[in-house]
């Protein structure tokens, strides 16, 4: 009856397509640009081009998108963000309003998987969004942590990028009171315990050498000049001795 | 008496090396002070805009109103740097980035008036990009190895360091901390309206 049972479950398996279509671990996505758009960290023009998945990490994964012609290679960030509605075709998302006058891409979605894929822009693309729109922009500032900020950073190093939530709030002293205007709040994306290295072994030594530079000269000046004055009055002393003596 | 003479000069010569040694880094200073004054400034009209007020060295401004504080940021904290302005350790967030901003200078010179700092005061990074403004949160003394005040929080921050005590002589045992968070990442003139 086990053996049965077995039996059953295992050829259940073997023929259930839905096991076998499991979307693959690295998607990938052909696709058509008809008015330019904006990727994190390079502009698409019209044309085709080719987007996947480089890699896959615990938080973030790394996307990879190639022009059809060879001009645009572009890596960069996303992070799957289950809490975005599935649109209902597979494609890009879009942010709902331009930023600068740009339409920008707001993520992928990737036929059978389980989230949107968004993007993370660098900094300045991202204050830019999230000026536009009311939502939370994922971005990172590879500057601020010792990093290139141009399209040549290592995936090593993307892994290790912080990721930020960058969004439109009233900001100022108060948060609310009559001082607060419209600022981009920043906000990390996850506390996840990312391999902190610290920047510097010590905290730098800042006590300068010119307080005692400037009094050892100072002193120094006085002492001179003071010496100069007891030579001069023993000068005048012996002078007015020899002349006594000569009288 | 012919050795009070030869002291006399070795004194006179010693006093304006130190003087002179002084001078040329306060000239140092005042130069790199007006480069800094100039960043953020608008460029005149006939000045294409790739061309830059700053210097490879010079990166920008801090200034505390409430303080009269305002010095040049420079790009490192070496023993040069910090005599022309407060330093900038390399590795942490650049002015307005997402990440803590970590500045060092000198607690005799450009960092004096820190000893009159209070939460709440404004401290405002200026760079090309524009001004970021940041306010105090807190303040605190800690031992030289204690390298996690630059540590990246959970908001972008500003990590200021001076030596303590500011009136010890010679090499000061301790550090003085300011934390400031900052408050829009978007710099002034950029809009931040829908």
């Amino acid at each position: 009856m086990r053996l049965k049972t077995l039996i059953y479950c295992a050829s259940l398996c073997l023929f259930n397509t839905a096991l076998w279509a499991a979307p693959p671990a690295t998607p990938a996505a052909d696709f058509t640009i008809s008015n330019p758009s904006h990727i994190p960290g390079a502009t698409l023009v019209p044309g085709s081009y080719t987007i996947h998945v480089v890699t896959r990490l615990s938080d973030r994964v790394i996307l990879k998108v190639d022009a059809v012609n060879g001009d645009v290679h572009s890596t960069f960030l996303g992070i799957p963000n289950r809490e975005l509605p599935k649109p209902a075709t597979t494609g890009p998302v879009k942010w709902g309003n331009p930023a600068d006058g740009s339409q920008y891409l707001k993520g992928w979605y990737f036929p059978g998987s389980a989230s949107v894929v968004e993007f993370v822009y660098p900094k300045a693309e991202a204050v830019a969004i999230a000026s536009a729109n009311p939502a939370k922009v994922p971005a990172v500032d590879p500057a601020s942590e010792g990093k290139v900020a141009d399209n040549t950073l290592s995936q090593d190093d993307m892994q290790l990028l912080t990721l930020w939530l960058l969004s439109l709030e009233q900001v100022g002293p108060s948060s609310g009171g009559d001082s607060a205007k419209p600022g981009i709040k920043a906000e990390r994306y996850t506390q996840v315990a990312s391999v902190l290295k610290p920047v510097i072994k010590a905290l730098p030594h800042t006590a300068s050498r010119i307080p005692l530079v400037w009094l050892l000269g100072f002193s120094s000046l006085i002492a001179a000049f003071v010496l100069r004055l007891i030579a001069s009055q023993n000068r005048a002393s012996e002078l007015n001795r020899s002349r006594s003596m000569l009288e | 008496m012919r050795l009070f003479a030869y002291l006399e000069r070795a004194l006179w010569m010693c006093g304006l090396i130190c003087v002179g040694y002084c001078l040329v880094l306060g000239v140092q200073e005042w130069g790199t002070q007006r480069l800094a004054a100039r960043i953020g400034e608008p460029l005149p009209s006939n000045t294409t805009p790739a061309v830059s007020h700053t210097d490879g060295d010079v990166i920008g401004r801090i200034e505390i109103p409430a303080l009269a504080l305002s010095a040049p940021i420079t790009a490192d904290y070496d023993v040069n740097s910090l005599h022309r302005g407060v330093g900038h350790i390399p590795g942490t967030a650049v002015p307005g980035g997402l990440g803590t901003v970590g500045l060092a200078g000198h607690r005799d010179s450009f960092f004096r008036p820190l000893r009159r700092i209070a939460t709440r005061m404004e401290v405002r990074l200026i760079d090309k990009t524009g001004t970021y403004h940041y306010v105090v949160d807190s303040t605190e003394i800690v031992s030289p190895d204690k390298v996690d005040v630059l540590n990246i929080a959970a908001r972008p921050e500003l990590t200021l360091i001076t030596c303590f005590p500011f009136d010890y002589v010679g090499a000061a045992p301790e550090r003085f901390i300011v934390h400031a968070h900052l408050l829009s990442a978007s710099p002034d003139g950029v809009s931040a309206i829908h």
